[in-house]
């Protein structure tokens, strides 16, 4: 008799959360005389209308959130990685028959050796053949710039980029030239704003590497 | 005031996957998308474990920004839920060791309270003597908006929780993200119904005042 009724009075609570719930998700079921889905309406109403005052401030914080993953370049698409090509393969490999299988890997593998092989052969940069030369990696070479007073521009440059939080390395050259090394984020555009008028354009992939020498 | 009905926000993790390897406006649509769908999850399980208001905002762009540098890695998309768990918690983890807490300090204890359906009743009683149990009424209005907003600083986690319910996601998928059963999730849903209702119920009490005093004088 006592469980029946601890069982009955359960069930009541269960109707009465789930008409609770029913109000608060706006089902259309609870426009009737139910006094627990009326309340859950009634919540929903007032929720709803705070939520709504809060909109530009969730929208100016989504905003800020995107412009924060384009400025990571986490919005700008993936390559193909060879990870991916390899997982292509691997995906058409068991449809073919064993010997296009096997003799495709057997491809695959030796051009990667190949690559491999290539890869380990000292460069001209890594055996020192010129050392007395300033290399840069790649076949990019420093922007050259002449002023009266080398330090003193590079001193400025120099200031520009660390009041953005960019670190910079600087070398003193010999004849009192001065080479400036740094890399500027994608979203840096005052610091590139600012260096305009010194006369630094810093190009799209945002390396800045310039050899400012004395004006002969 | 006619406030539009709401909907879960839509998100599809295989489209969203396929629309960040594209790039472009498509990847910004469906960093949007994510957004407004696990943010509010995020905040609700956030609050719930005990982290300080100030950080949750900071703590959610970190799990956000993680899911979109990594979601190429998503392999199975049925499971991308599961992994967004899993993310939540390394950035849990870390926040933790962070802050130099212990973690376990700061978990809620669970409710234990049986008599929710008590409390509904009770709270539900008192919107039978309204006339018009609606935030039509101007003052009535404001009172609940203040007295929402103090719920919402002092419990924000049943807060979130609300608001998870009212932005149409279901129980089972709550249930997920606060790391409870569904039967616990269902009954913490309705304490915090109950606990909203304690402090909006001075609101609805003097609404019941002003239909009386309404009626009085229109029978006058």
């Amino acid at each position: 008799m006592n469980s029946s009724n601890t069982s009955e009075r359960g069930d009541d609570r269960d109707e009465v959360i789930n008409a609770w719930i029913d109000g608060l998700q706006g089902q259309d079921s609870v426009s009737g005389l139910n006094a627990a889905a009326r309340s859950g309406a009634l919540l929903r109403q007032v929720v709803l209308q705070a939520s709504q005052d809060r909109a530009p401030q969730d929208a100016a914080q989504e905003q800020a959130l995107l412009d924060r993953w384009a400025g990571m370049g986490l919005l700008r698409g993936r390559k193909q990685s060879s990870a991916d090509w390899l997982r292509a393969v691997w995906g058409w490999l068991p449809s073919r028959g064993p010997w296009i299988g096997l003799s495709t890997l057997a491809l695959v593998g030796g051009l990667g050796l190949s690559v491999w092989f290539s890869d380990r052969q000292p460069t001209n940069e890594q055996s020192g053949a010129e050392s007395d030369v300033s290399i840069s990696r790649g076949s990019e070479q420093p922007l050259q710039i002449t002023a009266d007073d080398p330090s003193a521009l590079a001193l400025r440059i120099g200031d520009v980029l660390k009041s953005n939080s960019i670190p910079v390395r600087r070398l003193d050259l010999p004849d009192g030239a001065v080479q400036l090394q740094a890399r500027l984020p994608a979203d840096a555009t005052l610091a590139r704003a600012s260096l305009a008028p010194l006369g630094i354009a810093i190009p799209s992939h945002g390396r800045l590497n310039v050899v400012i020498s004395r004006t002969p | 005031m006619v406030l539009p009905p709401r909907r879960r926000p839509a998100f599809d993790s295989g489209e969203f996957v396929s629309a960040l390897g594209e790039g472009g406006a498509r990847a910004e649509r469906a960093g949007r998308a994510l957004f407004q769908c696990y943010r509010p999850l995020l905040r609700a399980r956030f609050f719930n474990v005990g982290v300080a208001a100030q950080d949750v905002d900071d703590l959610v762009a970190d799990v956000l920004t993680t899911i979109v540098g990594k979601a190429g890695q998503v392999r199975d998309h049925d499971r991308f839920d599961a992994w967004v768990y899993s993310v939540t918690s390394n950035v849990l983890n870390q926040h933790w060791t962070a802050k130099g807490r212990a973690r376990d300090l700061l978990q809620p204890a669970p409710g234990a309270s049986a008599n929710e359906g008590d409390l509904l009743e009770e709270a539900a009683s008192l919107l039978d003597n309204v006339s018009d149990p609606s935030v039509s009424d101007p003052i009535t209005a404001l009172c609940l908006q203040g007295q929402l907003e103090a719920f919402r600083s002092k419990y924000p986690h049943r807060h979130a929780c609300i608001e998870l319910v009212v932005l149409g996601y279901d129980a089972q998928e709550i249930a997920r993200h606060l790391d409870r059963s569904y039967g616990a999730t269902r009954q913490f849903i309705s304490q915090c119904c109950a606990v909203v209702m304690q402090f909006v119920a001075p609101c609805l009490e003097a609404a019941q005042l002003l239909g009386r005093g309404r009626g009085r004088a229109a029978a006058e």
